[in-house]
Formats: C-alpha cells, structure tokens, sequence
C-alpha cells in the first residue's frame, strides 16, 4: 500500500503538488511589492495566504474523510497520496507567504506548528512504508493474540513441570508468570525492551538451580528451561511486534493534535492581523 | 486406505462425548487452518503444526513450519510412536489407538489445556498498544489548541481592550511588554519606533485599517502633494497614508518608492494635468528632461525664471552680482592683503549644515579682506559698511566733515582751515562754513567715485542712480544669488563630496562651446610667449605642435586637449626660470583657467547627462538599468509632501487621538523656508 499511495496514478499528485509550488514560486519571484519587502501583507502575500490557509483547511478535512467509508467519488487512496504531495507543497506556499520574515509572534508559532505537522506527517509516510514489512517479518504468520496464547500455554506448561520440582524453581516459575507485563506506557511499548523482564529473569534463575538439581530431575529441568527460553522469545517478539505498532501510531498522536493546535495558531493569526489590520 | 480421527470431549458431569472424521489416505495433517484433516481451532495452535502418518515402520510423527511438537513431553521435529504414546500438539493430545479393521490409522484428539486464566490474565495486564494508554488525540488536541487560542488571541485582545491602556503622549516612558506585542508582524520602522510599544496608538479600531487619523494625530501638517484645487486626481486625495507608508518591515523607510507609481502620472502628465507647467518624466535615464534652474533674470524687478539647460544658445542669468570665477581662481594665485593667495572653490563655497545646500556667500566673510571698501587714499584704514546705502553716505559725509573742522588733512587743493594744524586756534564761524563746504564737495565727489567708478560697489554690483549733479541719489541692485537652483529637486551636496567640484561646475562640463572658444583665444598667445622662453625645449617643441594643429580649422579636440595638457605643466609645475618664463606662464593659467567661467551670467550647472554618468532610473527590474548605474527612483531626488502646499489631511479632532505638541509640524523632507516655490517656477526671493 505505501508504494502505491506515493505513486499513485503515475505521481499525479506529485505532479499537482509540484506545479503549485513553482507556481507560487514564479509568482514571487516576478512580483514586486509597491512598498517595502515582500511579505505577508502584499497582495501576492494575500493570495499565498488564503491559498495556503484553504490547503491546511482541506488537509485537516481529511481526518474527517478517512472515517467516512464510501462517500464521495474518490477512493481513500486517492485523498491520501494527495493528502501527502499537497501536504508538502504547503510547506512553500506558506514560507513565500512569509516573505522569509520570521519574528517572535504568533505568526512564527503558526509556521512553526505547521512545518512540525508536516514534518511528522513525513515521518509517517515514512513508517507507513518500512514498519509493515518489519511487522510481517517479525509475526511469521502468527497474530499478538497467538504470541499472547503461546506465551500463556508455555505458561501453563512449564507450571506443570515445575510443579514437582521444588519449591524454589516453582516459586520462580509461578512469580514470572504473575509479574510478566506486555507494552505498558507509550515510552515503554516504544522502547520495545524490558530490562528487568520477569521472563527473562525466571529463566536465568531457573538454570543456576537446575545446577543443584538431583540426578533424576534433570531430564525435567532441561525440558522447562526450554520451556522458558522458548516463552522469552515469545516475550521477546510480542514486544517488538508492540513496539513496531507503537512507532507506526505514534506519529498520530503528534500529527492530529499539533494540526488542532496550527488551527488554533491559524485563528489567532488570522484574527490578530485583521484585528490590527 | 483411511484414517480415522476421533475427537474426545470430557463433559462436566463425566463421561466422555466423541465425534469421528474419516480421512482418506494415512496421513493426518494437525492445524489451526480450516483445510487440515485435523482442525484444531484454538489460537494456540499453528496454521499447520503437525502431521502423524501411518508408515510401515509404524506411526510416524513430524513437525511443521519449525512448530512445536511433542512426543511423551520431549519436543521432537519427527519420531516414531507407539499406540497409547502422546503426542502434544499445541493445548492438544493426540494418542494413537489400535485402528479399526480397514483403517490404516486412528487417533484420539483431545484438548487437555483448555485456553483458561493464563491467557486472560497476560492479557488484562498488559496495555497492548497505544491507544490503552493515557495518551489521547482527542485530550492532546483539546489542551493544545485551547492553550494556543488562550495565550495568543483571548490574552492580547482582552489587553486591546483595557481601559487603561489608552496611547498618551510621553514616548520617553517605557511601557514594557504588552500581550499584543505577540500579534507584531515584524520590527517597527526607524521612526516609529518610540511608539512601538503603543500598539493601539495606530491600530485604534479593531478589524478597521489604520486610518489617516492616526498618521495626522502627529503628522499634522503633511503636505499635499499638489494643489487639491487645480489637480483633483483620486490617488492624491483619497488614498489612504497607508497606501504608501506600509510598516512593520523592519527598521528601513517606510516611503513608496516604486517609481511606477509616479511614473503612472508624470509619465503623461501633459494629458493628465494640462494646467500644469511642469514637464513629463517616467524614468531618470531614459524619460526626464533637462533640468530647468530657476535663475534671475532681473535683479531690480526681481523677476526669475525655469530656463532649460538644454535651450541653445545657453541661457544666462541676471543676479546683479559681478564676480568672475577665473580671476579669482588663478592658479598663481591673487594679490591678497598681506601676501599671494591661492584660492580654491573651498575657499568661499563651504557646504551649509545639514550637508543639503552651500552655504551662502558672504562679503564679509569670503570678498572684504581683499576687498576693503576704502573711500580715501590718504586713510585707507576707513572704510564703508556693507550693504547699507544710508550708512554709505552718511560715513562718508561725516568723514570729510570731521576732518575739515578737525584740520590737517595734508591734500594740497584743500583750504587753509582744513590743512591747518590741528591744535591752532579754533576756525571762525566764517572758517568753519568754509570747511564744511569744501567737506560737502569732496563727500560728494567720493560718494561719485564710490558708486560710479569699478573700484568700490562697482567692483561686483550693477549700480542704480536717479537725478544729476548734487541732487544725483544712487543705489545698490540686491544680488539675486539662488541659495537652490533647483528647488523642486533635492540634491545633497554631502552625498557627492567624493567628486571634486569642477566634475561638475567647471565650464567645460556647464558649457562645452564656450569654453572650447576660450581655450582657442588663449592658445595662440601662450604659444607665442613660450616661443619666447629658452630652456625648456621639450615643452616649447610640444607646444609648437600643439599650436601648428590649432591652426588648422576645425580645430581638433585632440589638438585642444594637447595645449591644455602642456599649458597644465606650465602653470602649474615648477619650471626653470628663464628669460620670458613670467609671461608664458601667465599665458598658460590663461589656457587652464578657461575652464573657470569669466562671465557672472553663466549658469555653472550641470546637464542631467553629467548626472547619468553615475545615475540611471529604477525600474525596480536590475536588468533595465546598466549595472554600474546607481538605482535612482523619483524619491531620491524628489518629494511628494511638496514644501508650502496645504495640509493633507484636514486636522484630526481633538477627540481622535492624540497629539504630540510641536514635533513633526513641516512633515515633508527637508524644508526649507527660505524657499518659496510656486507652481509657476516663479520664486520669490531667498532673502531680502
């Protein structure tokens, strides 16, 4: 899907995105305000203004379009290979609307909020491209919930081994798999890593005991460290595959609420200038 | 062959429910996808995990895909079982049994870990993905956007409207930071920035532009930039300040400068304004024309005129004031008080302050030293105060009359009681009127001689008399000497001191044929007085040369310039002395100092063609101009507040806004009040 949303319809919107950047970029470079330097206020400052304002309008419509399912003539696909070329265009219509004036103001804090848009907007075309097949690779046919069920049957399984083992190895075998957490905070889901894993942990403990064990025991002893090394590794790729799904949202919770806050910005600098016309 | 399969259910209250699948052939296949013969539908297990197959050797078993397998708890890829073996697939057992008749094979498949707590509790503590954390679009977004709007727009428009904050005029107080500052586009201008901190001192009504109030609550009297009456043209009425003044765009001017904008007008101004005598310019290179100095041509009537540079033959002018440049700018020098003077432009036009014009030049200051207004040989030491024709002839009467009663004034044709020695006795009554009368005939004759003669006023003024013999009264013509000859324009002296005057005041530039003709006249003689002078061949066989081409006609440039270089080293370098030196060098300064004009009435200005050797228009598009060219708009030498028209702008109301008392009262650039321009070209006097 990411190849073909960039290269949709032959680049068309790459093409639009383009053409409405030289476009604007011809046309500062040919006008010449009546006073002063190029800038906000110039009737070509105007027009770059509102266009640019209409562009962010209509990319934040799009939030609103992806959750509408078959309404309107185009596809999902379309809005959204034009969602990114425009997006990006955007970035030199509103710097030519600046006339590369940047000061302290709520001017600078719109420009700002929309190149961070834009920027994590990038980011997600970025993940949106590399994490799938990450995500495929890592799953190798298998769903979190299958991970999760894996992890808990050798949860079981290893209960039962351990059970006529000793009170030691049990009681290890049982708080590993009472403590064991998956994901967590957003930091942790994104670290994907946990260094006091209680997996992990159980497992190192497990084979210094099973140094101890009795002669007849060993048999069992190695069947549940393999037990255990066989869940940490499930532990393991659950949390990548958490991990891997934590990066491709989380360029989300930046790019929607920092777009909330650019219309904000927008409104305020819309008013403001007006206000203070 | 076939195999059967059969599916074990232990139900609660005991005893166990069985379900058989037939599978052809003698292979079973164990997996959680939907085509195994076996299908094991928990998640539990693989898509395909196991098969177990009937072999001759026995009952074989084989792992799939790398899943796990058991046989009797040890995990295996493939081994071989035996009836009642366990096999662990997954949660499942599967336990070979005997097979019936004609089966090949038979399995019994139960589920003996029953997907419980585990998963559940794994599960419910764990947060599996982002969206079961506390983060949240919909917060973020709120408390972002919320926050922004708070700070950025509620904050500084509340600050718009506190009452407190209404502009005053004391810009020496700072006011601080103000909320609203944040909404500022850019840095104030230079000029404006004392009240950059007064937002609302401009910006008065919100989502109202700025209004021309706010720009005359100090600019008061800004001019128009014609007479509304006569030129009633919407873009000089109507139009707003801002128009032309834009601001927040840095600390530069805030003045349109487009040339266009002019060019609009004055480009086809014949058509545009008939009733105006001034010409059409769109372009300082390419579409201005020649410059038209306003000059007397009358100094008694005081009567001026524009005349152009360009009209043939070169206009002159008519201060009243006789001053030759070339005698005064000798290169050896003039006969001063004490000593030789060399004098240099310097030495009488001094730039005035402020850079913008010279200063004037003054008798008393720049001519009296050498020019002392002495009346009498035998006292030179007394002399006349300038200026003043009452005083003239009262010094000089009371002179002649003091000296007659006084006695001893040592001129032979006097009468006794005036050459007598002053501590005699006192003169008679009859002695006295004797004096007095003999005072009263010199007085007259030195007042004859000051005013006639070209020693005393005649010397530099044109002079006026009524009447005859004692009865004949005499007065001095008032120079008009222009302080701006170009007043409509604006050129700053300060701004060219690079250049030396002569670039653009000496007679070759103002008036190319003339000095060209007086370059001729004083060839020949130079060249006959070096023919005269010994010693110094190579100057004399160049000089010769010099000469020998001027005498053919057309007198060649190249000729010219020849005489002029060796009449340079002449007059200027330090020679040998020799027989006839003195006079040949007289000669040269004569040659070089034809380009000091000799005649008051030349208008030593240049033509606009001087001034584009260094300045083109600005079409405001780089390439339109050659790039050794200054960029010169309209504004650089113009003004559109033109000096001495109406206000603008009818005076705000008192209630408005407010005013600063006392500054900005001219607005316009750099006005001059000594200058009265008028629509006509016709300007009064710069003094009385």
């Amino acid at each position: 899907m990411h190849e073909s949303i960039l290269v949709y319809r032959g680049f068309r919107y790459l093409k639009l995105g383009a053409g409405m950047a030289a476009i604007a970029i011809l046309a500062y470079a040919v006008h010449r305000p009546e006073v002063g330097p190029p800038n906000g206020g110039t009737a070509l400052g105007y027009v770059l203004g509102a266009w640019g304002l209409g562009l962010i309008v209509w990319l934040a419509w799009f939030g609103v379009r992806k959750r509408r399912y078959g309404v309107g003539r185009r596809n999902l696909e379309d809005w959204l290979s034009a969602h990114v070329y425009l997006g990006l265009g955007l970035i030199v219509i509103a710097t030519l609307h600046t006339g590369f004036q940047f000061g302290w103001n709520v001017h600078l804090l719109a420009y700002v909020l929309m190149m961070l848009v834009i920027a994590s907007g990038v980011f997600g075309v970025y993940a949106y491209a590399r994490y799938p097949a990450l995500i495929t690779e890592n799953r190798r046919g298998m769903a979190l919930r299958e991970m999760l069920a894996q992890i808990a049957e050798l949860d079981a399984k290893a209960r039962e081994i351990s059970a006529t083992l000793g009170e030691n190895i049990h009681g290890e075998v049982m708080a590993a798999a009472e403590a064991l957490r998956l994901g967590g905070s957003a930091l942790r889901q994104l670290r994907g890593r946990d260094r006091n894993c209680p997996a992990a942990r159980a497992l190192g403990r497990v084979r210094e005991l099973a140094l101890d064990m009795p002669a007849g025991e060993t048999e069992k002893g190695h069947q549940l460290i393999e037990l255990l090394a066989r869940k940490v590794q499930f532990v393991e790729r659950a949390r990548r595959d958490l991990r891997f799904k934590a990066v491709m949202d989380v360029w989300l919770y930046v790019h929607v609420p920092l777009t909330f806050a650019l219309m904000a910005a927008l409104t305020a600098h819309v008013v403001s200038v007006f206000f203070y016309w | 062959m076939s195999a059967l399969v059969r599916f074990l259910t232990r139900k609660r209250a005991g005893g166990v429910a069985q379900r058989d699948v037939a599978v052809a052939g003698n292979r079973v296949a164990f997996g959680r996808a939907a085509d195994n013969d076996a299908h094991l539908n928990d998640p539990r297990v693989a898509p395909y995990q196991a098969a177990v197959e009937a072999r001759a050797a026995g009952i074989y078993v084989e792992a799939l895909g790398g899943f796990e397998v058991t046989l009797n708890g040890a995990i295996v890829e493939q081994g071989w079982a035996r009836i009642g073996n366990t096999i662990g697939v997954g949660p499942y057992d599967v336990k070979p049994f005997d097979p019936p008749a004609g089966q090949a094979l038979a399995v019994t498949v139960e589920l003996v870990r029953p997907m419980g707590d585990d998963l559940q509790k794994l599960v419910a503590g764990s947060r599996l993905g982002l969206d079961q954390t506390r983060l949240s679009r919909r917060g973020l977004s709120w408390v972002l956007s919320l926050i922004v709007l708070a700070l950025f727009l509620v904050w500084p428009v509340a600050a718009f409207f506190n009452p407190g904050r209404t502009p005053d005029n004391d810009l020496t107080k700072n006011r601080g930071w103000r909320p609203d500052m944040m909404w500022n586009s850019g840095p104030i201008s230079f000029a404006h920035q004392p009240v950059a901190q007064q937002c609302n001192r401009c910006h008065q009504v919100p989502f109202v532009m700025v209004r021309d109030e706010a720009c005359t609550a100090c600019h008061e009297a800004i001019q128009n930039h014609a007479d509304p009456k006569k030129f009633r043209f919407a873009e000089l009425t109507e139009d707003r300040c801002e128009r032309c003044h834009k601001e927040h765009n840095g600390p530069a001017q805030i003045t349109l400068r487009d040339q266009a904008f002019c060019a609009g007008c004055h480009g086809r101004f014949r058509e545009k304004a008939p009733a105006s005598a001034l010409l059409a310019a769109a372009d300082f290179r390419t579409d201005h024309p020649e410059f038209r100095p306003t000059v007397a041509i009358d100094p008694v009537a005081r009567r001026f005129a524009r005349v152009s540079l360009a009209a043939a033959p070169r206009p002159k002018e008519n201060s009243g004031l006789i001053f030759p440049h070339d005698k005064h700018l000798r290169p050896s020098g003039v006969r001063g008080p004490e000593k030789v003077e060399t004098l240099d432009c310097g030495s009488c036009h001094v730039p005035a302050p402020g850079g913008m014009l010279m200063a004037p030049v003054a008798m008393e200051v720049h001519c009296q030293r050498c020019h002392e207004l002495a009346f009498e040989p035998l006292s030179r030491g007394r002399r006349l105060q300038h200026g003043n024709v009452e005083s003239v002839l009262r010094t000089i009467r009371e002179y002649y009359a003091d000296v007659a009663l006084r006695g001893g004034f040592p001129d032979p044709t006097a009468p006794p009681v005036v050459r007598r020695r002053p501590l005699d006795k006192p003169p008679t009554r009859a002695e006295e009127r004797e004096a007095l009368a003999w005072a009263e005939g010199r007085a007259q004759q030195a007042i004859e001689f000051v005013f006639t003669s070209k020693a005393v006023c005649g010397t530099c003024h044109q002079i006026a008399s009524a009447g005859s013999g004692a009865e004949r009264r005499f007065g001095v013509v008032t120079p008009q000497v222009a302080e701006r000859w170009l007043p409509k324009g604006l050129f700053r002296h300060s701004a060219h001191s690079t250049e030396t005057c002569q670039r653009c005041h000496a007679l070759d530039v103002t008036d190319p044929a003339r000095f060209q003709e007086r370059v001729k006249e004083a060839v020949p003689p130079f060249a006959e007085a070096m023919q005269a002078v010994g010693g110094i061949e190579p100057v004399v066989t160049a000089l010769r040369a010099a000469a020998a081409a001027l005498k053919d006609a057309p007198w060649s440039q190249a000729a010219l310039d020849a005489a002029i270089d060796v009449a340079l080293v002449v007059a200027t370098e330090d020679l040998p002395q020799a027989p006839g030196m003195a006079r040949a060098r007289r000669a040269a300064e004569d040659v070089v100092g034809a380009i000091w004009s000799n005649d008051s009435s030349d208008i030593l200005l240049p033509g606009i063609a001087s001034c584009r050797q260094c300045h083109s228009g600005d079409s405001g598009f780089e390439w339109s101009r050659p790039n050794n060219r200054l960029a010169s708009d309209c504004v650089t030498c113009h003004y559109f507040h033109t000096p001495d028209e109406s206000p603008m702008r009818a005076p705000p109301a008192a209630a408005a806004g407010p005013k600063v008392p006392g500054q900005y009262k001219s607005g316009g650039a750099a006005k001059d009040t000594s200058i009265k321009a008028t629509q006509s070209g016709i300007r009064n006097p710069p003094r009385p």
